[in-house]
């Protein structure tokens, strides 16, 4: 029973933990589709799949997030005329390239800038390869409840939307009725995914894990695995991930601290419920491949 | 009107955490004003729904009203299979097709293909945390989660490089979170914070501190009185009166805590059981510990106590 209820206790502290983010996600998500208009998207989008690709691993500066709150508003975004490999690459890279992700690294890494420049650097080469094969193998759009992607990103310069009429007041009603309607639909996948987190960290004796990672690659593999099961807020998790660097290598901690914000057991029934299953196991496996090897190549250089 | 009891209920659950103060046994306090702005911002939200829904109703219902008035019966009738429209795309299923009849003013009611039952588990989902959140409680980490972990008890420093697992146990260990040279200095700053001491009586606040400055110069405490709370833990001690007193320690909330503490040896024939909340002084000494194969620094107790669990069980880092 005290088991049962220490479950419960991890479980909560995961919920609340993800909630407040959860909520800033879904608000953002409300805004982009009550305020970003078609159009604009396409404007600013370069038609160049590599360039645009680009342009969504850097949008992750403007958007504080973590990997709950994002799916939610890049679901919007693709909604929104936003081209798939740059909306994908925009999601795995918005947890990270991010100037409170960023700074919790730094702080926890001792004010060091190395780790820092490795995470951001190999999580952008990560999504970018992602994304781009992604791309080629989906050429629809692979989510599960077609919301009908916005006819402005087929027939561009189509007639203007009657939104810019409306006034203010109705399209803020707009953004929170959106917002909640968003809250609906991603929450219970992360209070189903914070409990399976939960229950392996309960179940799971962790330590075993740990012991075995005696060679770069399995070392790496430990350090991905850890980072799914944990579960950890990319906000939190360069402080678990300093704490570990007595034992690993640099190489080995950034997989963790790369994979851990783009695939968890929480975000992933969040994918799943967006995204259909192909898609989103394609995902994961391609950036755990790529994950692992862009940490071999960090061990190489970085020791 | 059930997203409106979740949504209060999430805010109300929060609410009473903080309320309570159990909230700390859920996380780092440094991070508390997240949580709080959780519970303003799901507040809003819920008293945002409640309006919207009873506005909706009281619409509704005035349309029903008219329509047994019965004049324009016909119109009403058809206007309202317009408006079941949004739930009613239960086929959706085609993914090749692109929707571009899709309304954009439609309220974003795209879950269309939810089944009924569907919509329901997502609801009951949502109220697993609510009601664990406010009925359970609060759980404190004791000695059996330290078996939960599956904490093996590994050597130290020499021995770090094969057993990873000792990361963070017994020896809260900081300097991971410093550079080599600055560490050398906060360490020197901590050192004389607590040499200075006749006796070393570590607080809650200072605990995380005390055990780390502790651990990195041994000798200079041998011999001095040292005294803190924690509870017991037996491990893997073959005789009967040594026993672990840990503290669980935070760095951000419950699901990444670690055990820190020490090693106390306790008169002969001390009974007490794992969980067992102490207060311990004595000298502090050294001790080759069988499982480690290592000489570790021991409390040797002086004077005990048992005492009542403390408010909050764990102690934080709280630089």
């Amino acid at each position: 029973m005290t088991t049962f209820y220490q479950l419960n206790t991890i479980f909560i502290s995961m919920v609340m933990e993800a909630i407040p983010f959860v909520l800033v996600g879904v608000l953002i998500s409300g805004f982009i589709q009550t305020f970003v208009k078609e159009q604009w998207i396409t404007k600013i989008m370069p038609r160049n799949r590599y360039l645009a690709t680009i342009f969504g691993c850097g949008i992750g500066i403007f958007f504080p997030s973590c990997e709950c709150g994002i799916v939610p508003i890049t679901k919007r975004l693709i909604n929104k005329g936003m081209p798939l490999h740059a909306g994908i690459a925009f999601m795995l890279t918005g947890p990270i390239i991010n100037p409170i992700v960023l700074f919790s690294t730094y702080i926890a890494f001792g004010n060091d800038w190395q780790m820092v420049g490795i995470r951001a650097g190999l999580s952008i080469a990560v999504a970018f390869s992602v994304s781009i094969i992604l791309s080629f193998m989906f050429k629809q759009l692979p989510f599960r409840v077609q919301d009908g992607q916005a006819a402005a990103a087929i027939e561009p310069g189509t007639k203007m939307p009657l939104a810019a009429r409306i006034p203010l007041g109705k399209r803020l009603y707009e953004v929170v009725v959106h917002a909640i309607e968003e809250f609906f639909s991603v929450g219970k996948y992360l209070v189903l995914g914070a409990f399976i987190a939960a229950c392996m960290q309960t179940f799971v004796p962790t330590s075993y894990l740990l012991h075995l990672g005696s060679n770069p690659v399995t070392s790496s593999l430990v350090m991905i695995a850890l980072a799914f099961i944990i579960s950890l807020c990319s906000e939190a998790d360069a402080f678990i991930a300093a704490s570990f660097r007595s034992t690993f290598t640099v190489g080995s901690l950034s997989a963790f601290l790369v994979f851990g914000p783009m695939i968890d057991i929480k975000n992933t029934l969040m994918l799943l419920g967006t995204y259909r299953g192909k898609f989103v196991v394609a995902l994961i496996a391609l950036v755990a491949i790529f994950t692992l090897a862009g940490s071999l190549i960090v061990g190489r250089l970085f020791g | 009107m059930i997203r409106f009891f979740i949504l209060f209920g999430f805010s109300f659950m929060f609410f009473m955490l903080h309320y309570t103060g159990d909230i700390n046994k859920y996380i780092n306090m440094k991070y508390a004003y997240l949580s709080i702005s959780a519970v303003v911002i799901m507040g809003l939200l819920s008293i945002f729904e409640f309006v919207r829904v009873s506005r909706q109703q009281i619409a509704e219902e005035k349309k029903q009203a008219a329509a047994l008035d019965g004049k324009c019966y016909h119109d009403e009738q058809s206007e309202h299979d317009g408006h079941g429209h949004a739930h009613t795309h239960t086929h959706n299923h085609a993914h090749h097709a692109i929707h571009d009849y899709h309304d954009h003013h439609d309220h974003g009611h795209s879950h269309g293909n939810d089944s009924k039952l569907k919509r329901f588990f997502g609801y009951l989902i949502l109220f697993v945390p609510i009601l664990t959140g406010l009925f359970l409680p609060a759980a404190a980490l004791d000695s059996s989660f330290v078996k939960a972990k599956g904490f093996s008890f590994p050597s130290f420093e020499e021995n770090m490089e094969n057993n990873p697992g000792a990361h963070q146990f017994l020896k809260p260990d900081s300097s991971v979170f410093y550079r080599k040279d600055d560490y050398v200095n906060v360490k020197n700053k901590e050192l004389a914070q607590f040499m200075d001491r006749p006796s070393v009586i570590l607080t809650d606040e200072d605990y995380l501190k005390g055990m780390e400055v502790i651990y990195n110069t041994p000798e200079a405490f041998m011999g001095k009185t040292i005294g803190f709370d924690g509870f017991a833990y037996k491990g893997q001690q073959v005789d009967g009166n040594h026993y672990f007193v840990f503290r669980f320690g935070f760095i951000h909330c419950v699901a990444d805590s670690g055990v820190f503490g020490m090693l106390v040896e306790f008169p002969k024939n001390t009974q007490i059981n794992d969980d067992d909340w102490v207060h311990v002084t004595g000298k502090l000494t050294w001790e080759l510990y069988q499982p480690f194969k290592q000489t570790i620094p021991v409390l040797k107790v002086a004077d005990w106590k048992s005492i009542e669990p403390p408010k909050d069980p764990y102690v934080y880092r709280s630089t």
